[in-house]
């Protein structure tokens, strides 16, 4: 164990858990609201495809990610429409816009490029941030990552000062605990919550982005592969506060890098499937340890419509 | 009287709430809507992909045949997928439950080589049906010791039972021979339900899914249990108040529908394959969720959906041979499925919810009027009052 191995493996475990801890940010938001965030993988999904296809057609990284964004986010839209507006059933329409996106971009990248597969694109460069990436173990592990890394840095505090210190954010808290209770005092629950679930699109959108274009650098069949659910199970392990997913999807990321290192190994008696079991075992036994202590917010999946 | 009032009531339904009284159906039919309008990128007319798709389904006997196969283990999964909805409880495990079912099926060919013929297929779809119970049973558990929502531990069971099948036919199980795909060895030949080549190859596990789903209809609609269990889907307050325990039906309707998922998947084994494959009959799981919410959560109306998805996938498959497009635009279709039956589903609510309110403020309306008439000027807080609940 030399220090080089553990910053190796602390490095890569941030560039691995970045795409847990935005969906996990995302199903913050959307989940304290009162709006089950079942669609995050299809977000993902649609995310990772559309940046992938315009970093692809311009060339260009910065409208891939913004591009990826907008799509998740007008998927995110008409998922608000049918779910908070209209009332129907959270869940499934969630689980069934995971099963559209699926559908949409595994057709559309065989009707792009056939059977040879998506291209590969070139790599977003990690930026090694002047002072600080001199600092020694923290330095190489934090500050010699790629921009939409440090991206995320800043939005895990801005996400956790937008939902507990701004009017927004105890309007939002107010809707996802009591949603009647908040319609006396006039606020629009409606749109509060149809503008989280939003928010959680971008959020989902931006990690579908990071995983296709900083780590896979193409994009393949299904790639979120299960990502969506970590990271809501990150949101509730962080007891639906960004700091605390954040952790989380650290560890998720962690158990991710732990099972890629174990496989390399590849002279271990255990099967390579049961290791790549790790991450949903941690979760399950995440989900056993914090128990009764994380209450979800009261009115989550309920229907209200202005009397 | 009552009569003439309840006939009065039915001719002023309009037309969209009659409509919307059928929202599977539309749902299905938007569903392949949209999914003719996509093949459009393939440059294929939306009449050419329902010709090919009907042609696909039922265009020859082996066509049946295979549409048939396919919707046995949706039927079941439908099935018992409708008792856990309709008891309120959220399983979303189907896929784990019916590879837990499989490796169930594998473990009692290949542990028990010499059980005899009339024992041996009874066997396979018990030791199933306890596997399918214990394996959603740890999602009940998590559930009744710590308040977990079913929804989000039957999700990670399913990546678990997806890799311990995978596990367990790369490793203990794997076959003696050399294969080129992970699989065990072939199982005894009295293990395998009996099939008719001249007919599509179709196989008698059919007979079990329509077993199951007279069985599961009869319990749900014509019993006191399945009364009870529908109730506190309804309304688990109204359960509790009339002295039933909806923790205990909880528990009941979960480890039901999970044991039913994994029966389906050991049908699918020793029906459609000689030995236990990874990933058998991956899709299947969330196919018969569909196929459950298609069917209304009825186990009758379970039958015609869990055809029609059969049709779909080897309509598709065939379709994918004849004209290259993708067969994963299904997936489209069945998420499109989902969205518009919940979607028409909730709009019936919103209509009626509106109606609802506008005799309730006709009804306030006529209050106040009254109040007036009655108190002339009346006290003006009661006024007020109205008035402040005629705005709203």
């Amino acid at each position: 164990m030399s220090v080089d191995f553990v910053v190796e493996f602390l490095s890569s475990t941030i560039r691995i858990a970045v795409p847990i801890i935005l969906i996990a940010l995302g199903v913050c938001y959307s989940e304290k609201a009162g709006v089950h965030a079942m669609g995050a993988e299809g977000y993902m999904l649609i995310g990772a495809f559309v940046s992938v296809v315009m970093t692809i057609a311009t060339g260009s990284h910065f409208l891939g990610v913004v591009f990826g964004i907008l799509a998740a986010a007008l998927s995110s839209a008409v998922f608000s429409a049918f779910a908070v507006y209209l009332g129907a059933n959270q869940v499934i329409c969630g689980l069934g816009l995971n099963f559209i996106m699926l559908g949409l971009t595994s057709a559309l990248q065989r009707l792009f490029w056939g059977t040879t597969g998506v291209p590969r694109i070139e790599a977003m460069n990690p930026i090694e941030i002047p002072v600080l990436s001199d600092i020694p173990l923290i330095g190489p592990m934090l500050f010699d990552q790629p921009i939409l890394t440090y991206i995320t840095y800043l939005l895990i505090p801005v996400a956790w000062w937008i939902m507990f210190k701004s009017t927004w954010g105890l309007q939002l808290r107010a809707v996802g605990e009591n949603p009647s209770c908040a319609d006396t005092l006039g606020i629009n629950v409606a749109r509060t919550r149809s503008i989280s679930a939003i928010v959680c699109g971008v959020f989902c959108g931006m990690g579908g982005a990071v995983l296709a274009l900083q780590q896979v650098q193409s994009f393949t069949e299904n790639i979120s592969n299960g990502r969506g659910w970590l990271g809501l199970i990150a949101a509730t392990f962080g007891g639906w506060n960004p700091v605390g997913a954040a952790g989380a999807g650290l560890v998720f990321g962690a158990s991710e890098v732990l099972q890629l290192r174990l496989q390399m190994l590849g002279n271990i008696q255990i099967s390579s499937y049961v290791i790549l079991m790790l991450p949903y075992l941690v979760a399950l036994v995440f989900i056993l340890l914090i128990g009764k202590g994380r209450r979800h917010p009261a009115a989550m999946g309920k229907y209200y419509r202005k009397q | 009287m009552i009569k003439k009032e309840r006939m009065v009531k039915k001719e002023k339904k309009s037309f969209l709430m009659v409509l919307l009284d059928f929202s599977p159906i539309i749902g299905a039919v938007l569903g392949l809507l949209i999914g003719s309008l996509f093949v459009m990128l393939w440059g294929v007319s939306p009449v050419t992909f329902f010709k090919e798709l009907f042609k696909g389904a039922f265009g020859s006997t082996l066509a049946i045949g295979s549409t048939l196969n396919r919707a046995t283990p949706l039927l079941i999964i439908g099935a018992g997928t409708a008792i856990a909805f309709r008891a309120g409880a959220n399983n979303i495990g189907q896929e784990g439950q019916l590879f837990v079912g499989g490796i169930a099926a594998g473990a009692v060919a290949l542990l028990m080589p010499s059980l005899p013929k009339g024992l041996s297929v009874p066997m396979i779809l018990v030791v199933a049906m306890l596997f399918g119970m214990v394996f959603s049973g740890i999602a009940v558990l998590f559930r009744v010791l710590k308040g977990v929502n079913e929804l989000l531990t039957t999700l990670l069971l399913n990546y678990v039972g997806t890799l311990l099948l995978s596990a367990l036919v790369n490793g203990p199980m794997a076959s003696s021979e050399i294969v080129s795909y992970p699989q065990t060895d072939t199982f005894g030949s009295q293990f395998l339900l009996k099939y008719w080549p001249n007919f599509g190859y179709l196989h008698s596990g059919i007979f079990i899914a329509l077993a199951i789903i007279l069985l599961t209809g009869y319990y749900l609609w014509l019993t006191p249990g399945g009364m009870r269990l529908r109730m506190t889907g309804l309304s688990p307050l109204a359960a509790r108040t009339s002295g039933n325990n909806p923790t205990k039906i909880f528990v009941w309707s979960m480890l039901i529908s999970g044991g039913l998922c994994a029966v389906a998947g050991a049908v699918e084994v020793i029906g459609c394959n000689d030995c236990l494959r990874q990933e058998f009959g991956s899709n299947l799981g969330f196919d018969g969720l569909a196929v459950a919410l298609l069917g209304n959560t009825n186990p009758f109306g379970v039958l015609p959906a869990g055809v029609f998805f059969g049709a779909l996938r080897t309509g598709m498959q065939a379709m994918q041979r004849s004209t290259g497009i993708p067969s994963v635009i299904l997936d489209l279709i069945k998420g499109s499925i989902m969205v518009f039956i919940m979607g028409g589903a909730a709009l019936k609510l919103y209509i009626e919810s509106n109606a609802k309110k506008k005799v309730a403020k006709a009804g306030e309306k006529a209050h106040t009027e009254a109040v007036e008439a009655s108190a002339g000027t009346g006290s003006p807080e009661l006024q007020e009052a109205s008035q402040g609940g005629e705005e709203k």
